[in-house]
This record gives C-alpha cells, sequence and structure tokens, in this order.
C-alpha cells in the first residue's frame, strides 16, 4: 500500500529518523509516516537498537564533577510526579485520530481557504526558506493551484487519495518532491482528501488568482 | 578514534573499578533474591528502573547516569553540541528517567535503546527552540518531548542486549561494519561517505542496507529475568 517517491538523498529516511538526522519538521512527519506503515516503524525499532547500541559503546565525555549534584537536586519532588499526564480526552481508536498530531483531523478546527480548500498550519520556522507544516484538505473534484516550491515539498496522504502526473497516492503513502517542476494534484474521487504536507519556503504558485491570496494563506 | 572502538567490540564500562564494586553492592540491596550469578547490564538497568518507579531511589538513577550519561554526552558532542548544551539536554533527560520510570517496559525495549530515544528527541526538540520553529498546534510536538512511540500497539522487535547487538555489528563484513558506524555514529550521508571511501554511491548504499538487513535478521529477544 505504500508508495514513496523520494529523491535520492532520502531513500535512507528510516535509519535517517532513528539516528535522529532529520530536523524537528521532518522528524514530526516521519513519526506520522510511521504510524501509518507499521512495517516501517518495526523497521525504525530494529535502528534504533543499532544507533543506542553504537551510542552505548562509543567514546564517553566525562561529566562534569558537579553535575550528578545539580541533576539530582533539580528532581522534582516524589509527591508531585503523577504517571497519568499523557490521558487524553480523545477517541484514540477513532478513524482520524494521529497519535503523532493528538487530535482527530475529523474533529479539528480549519480555516478554509477557498470553497474547496481547507488548511490547518502546524508548525512554522521564523527563516525565509524554512520549514512549515501544515494540513491541507481538498473537496472531491478539486486540484490544487499548479505549482513548484523553493526547496522540497513532503506530501503525507492521511486520507482520501489523489492524483500526481499519473501516479494514485493513497492514505499512507508519501511524496517527496523537489522544487525542480511544476505540479498539480488532483482529487479525482468524489471523496475529499487530507494530507499533511512540508514545505520549504514558500510554494511558487503559477495561475494568478490564488499566488494573489497566497500572502493570506500564509503558504 | 575508529580504531579504538573496533578494537573493544566487548562493551567497556567507564565506570571505575573501585566504583563497580559499590554499585555492584547497591545493586544487591535492590536484587529481591541473592544469587552469585553476574547480571547482564540490561538486567541491571531493568533492576535500577524498577527500584526508580517503585521506590522513587535517586541512587538508581544516579547509577544508571555515572554509567550512561558520558556515552550520551559522547554522542551528542558528535552532533556538534557543545559540552554545557549536552549536559542540559543530559539533565532533562535524568528528568523524564525520573518521572516516567513507571513507563518503561523492559519487556519491550532495553534501557539502552529507551535512554536513546529520550536524548535523541530531547535534542531534536533542543533544535526545534534553537531556530525558533512556531508551533501552532502544541499536541505535535508531544513527539519531541517524550518516548513517543509512532504506533504503540506496534509488537517490539526490540533487543534487549546492546553489548550483544554491538558485537553482532563487529560480526558483519569488515566493510559494512565500517559504512555502518560511519553512517550512524559519524553523522555522514551516503554521498559523503562515498567520497571518503572512494566506494560508488550504489556501492555504499547496497552495502549499508544489506548489513542492517542482517543485524534485522539476527536481533532476537532475550528473556529478562527480574
Amino acid at each position: 500500500m505504500s508508495l514513496m517517491t523520494f529523491t535520492p538523498e532520502y531513500d535512507n529516511l528510516i535509519a535517517d529518523y532513528a539516528a535522529g538526522y532529520l530536523s524537528p519538521a521532518k522528524h514530526m512527519l516521519v513519526s506520522c509516516y510511521m504510524e501509518m506503515n507499521k512495517d516501517r516503524h518495526a523497521e525504525c525499532l530494529a535502528y534504533e537498537d543499532v544507533s543506542a547500541s553504537l551510542m552505548a559503546n562509543s567514546t564517553s565525555v566525562d561529566l562534569s564533577d558537579d553535575f550528578m549534584r545539580r541533576a539530582l537536586a533539580a528532581l522534582p519532588a516524589r509527591e508531585t510526579i503523577t504517571e497519568d499526564e499523557n490521558a487524553t480526552s480523545h477517541d484514540v481508536a477513532a478513524p482520524g485520530y494521529f497519535n503523532t498530531l493528538g487530535f482527530n483531523i475529523h474533529d479539528t478546527k480549519w480555516r478554509k481557504v477557498t470553497p474547496g480548500i481547507s488548511i490547518k498550519h502546524l508548525m512554522r520556522s521564523p527563516e525565509k526558506n524554512g520549514e512549515r507544516v501544515f494540513l491541507f484538505k481538498l473537496q472531491g473534484g478539486q486540484s490544487m493551484p499548479q505549482h513548484s516550491h523553493s526547496g522540497q515539498e513532503w506530501t503525507l496522504v492521511l486520507s482520501g487519495s489523489y492524483k500526481d502526473d499519473g501516479v494514485e497516492f493513497n492514505a499512507g503513502d508519501l511524496q517527496i518532491e523537489d522544487g525542480s517542476t511544476y505540479h498539480a494534484p488532483v482529487i479525482e474521487s468524489s471523496e475529499e482528501c487530507i494530507c499533511l504536507a512540508l514545505t520549504e519556503g514558500p510554494l511558487k504558485i503559477r495561475p494568478l488568482l490564488p499566488r494573489m491570496l497566497q500572502p493570506l494563506l500564509g503558504l | 578514534m575508529l580504531k579504538q572502538v573496533w578494537n573493544n567490540p566487548q562493551f567497556k564500562s567507564n565506570v571505575p573499578a573501585d566504583r563497580v564494586g559499590q554499585m555492584t553492592k547497591q545493586l544487591k540491596e535492590h536484587s529481591s533474591e541473592s544469587n552469585n550469578k553476574p547480571l547482564s547490564n540490561a538486567q541491571r538497568d531493568a533492576r535500577l528502573m524498577r527500584a526508580i518507579s517503585e521506590h522513587r531511589d535517586p541512587n538508581a538513577l544516579s547509577l544508571l547516569f555515572q554509567s550512561y550519561g558520558p556515552k550520551l554526552k559522547g554522542w551528542l558532542i558528535s552532533r556538534g553540541v557543545d559540552a554545557g548544551t549536552a549536559e542540559d539536554v543530559i539533565q532533562d533527560v535524568m528528568i523524564r528517567v525520573w518521572t516516567k520510570a513507571g513507563k518503561f517496559d523492559p519487556e519491550k525495549a532495553s534501557f539502552v535503546t529507551w535512554v536513546y530515544r529520550l536524548t535523541r528527541n530531547r535534542w531534536i526538540d533542543f533544535e526545534r527552540k534553537h531556530k525558533r520553529v512556531d508551533v501552532k498546534e502544541p499536541a505535535v510536538i508531544n513527539i519531541l518531548a517524550d518516548d513517543y512511540q509512532p504506533s504503540a500497539e506496534n509488537d517490539y522487535s526490540s533487543q534487549q542486549n546492546a553489548q550483544k547487538l554491538y558485537s553482532e555489528i563487529f560480526n558483519l563484513k569488515i566493510e559494512q561494519t565500517e559504512l555502518i558506524n560511519m553512517a550512524f555514529m559519524k553523522h555522514m550521508t551516503h554521498a559523503e561517505i562515498a567520497k571518503q571511501t572512494g566506494l560508488p554511491l550504489g556501492t555504499v548504499k547496497t552495502r549499508i542496507r544489506s548489513g542492517l538487513q542482517e543485524l534485522k535478521k539476527n536481533i532476537t529477544r532475550d528473556e529478562i529475568c527480574l
């Protein structure tokens, strides 16, 4: 089921996640990808064992003399520790709930930007070409404005499907595009499509009207 | 540095001998039955974690971090983290271990892997703060703040024994061991490895992948007797 179209430097994505080489935004997106692709998560656990084993056997650097004293003094008091702070009011088994996001994509606030397109911002770096992570939701039959990217664009399908340049992407599939092509993903079915997206720098949108709207959308 | 690592396929503790004696004595106090069989590191760690979760024993925490703290510091510094920041991250991890000890399950992961994951995630979260990445939806950073797992119900095939896995890494063909070490410990991309070794990029990828496949095949679960 899982389709990955990668730029060559990302064919090692799961091992890079395990080794801690990904940026915070990419780490989060890959985490969500593995939530949907359990076999890749199993692969990741093996890589984490390899990384941990190499860490445990690598060169040590002594802690400062007073480290342990300071660290133990900073521990929270026993009585203040609650074990079940992660208790959640969400129904974690409901379709559309993602551990990685911490909410249900079918039960969250969206910002409608056109009649068929809604977005929800998740993370944003202050740098001009920094990473942005957001969710977008397209109604069935819609297409994204034709666009390219300043840097890479990662798209993980959370529900529904879309077609881009003849390739169909379904729930759990991840598409990684670099900034070299203009493309316009289309939702062919009548079902809405929700994706988790990561871009580096602003999108380069070709049609004039969406381009004028771009500053308002924050994309 | 590589040579130093390679010539010591067996796990070497960085704890001085006199401390080990002291640790063993303290461990016996944590042990419910007294037998004379030496504890594996994984068993020792699991017992110390139980002493933290059940008795909130700061001594146990201190022993774990005397053992792993310098390793974690070395790992962080190899990432380009300065020594002060590395200790801040480790202190943060220590607090997590202290407060989350009840969530540690030796059946699911070794302590080494668990504490590695905590440290990696805290380091990535530190980078996020440093780069002032604005988070619009607070729940999404939970994955960086904890020992978060994308799929909690996954049937863990986690290796319990870091030394055994480590020796398996060294049982691979030498060229595989070398490349895996470069990729996982020296933060080198496949392209950089190809450049440094003079191997074609495709060969680098194939050797790393086949090495990891081989390790995955050999990873087995060890029984931990508590």
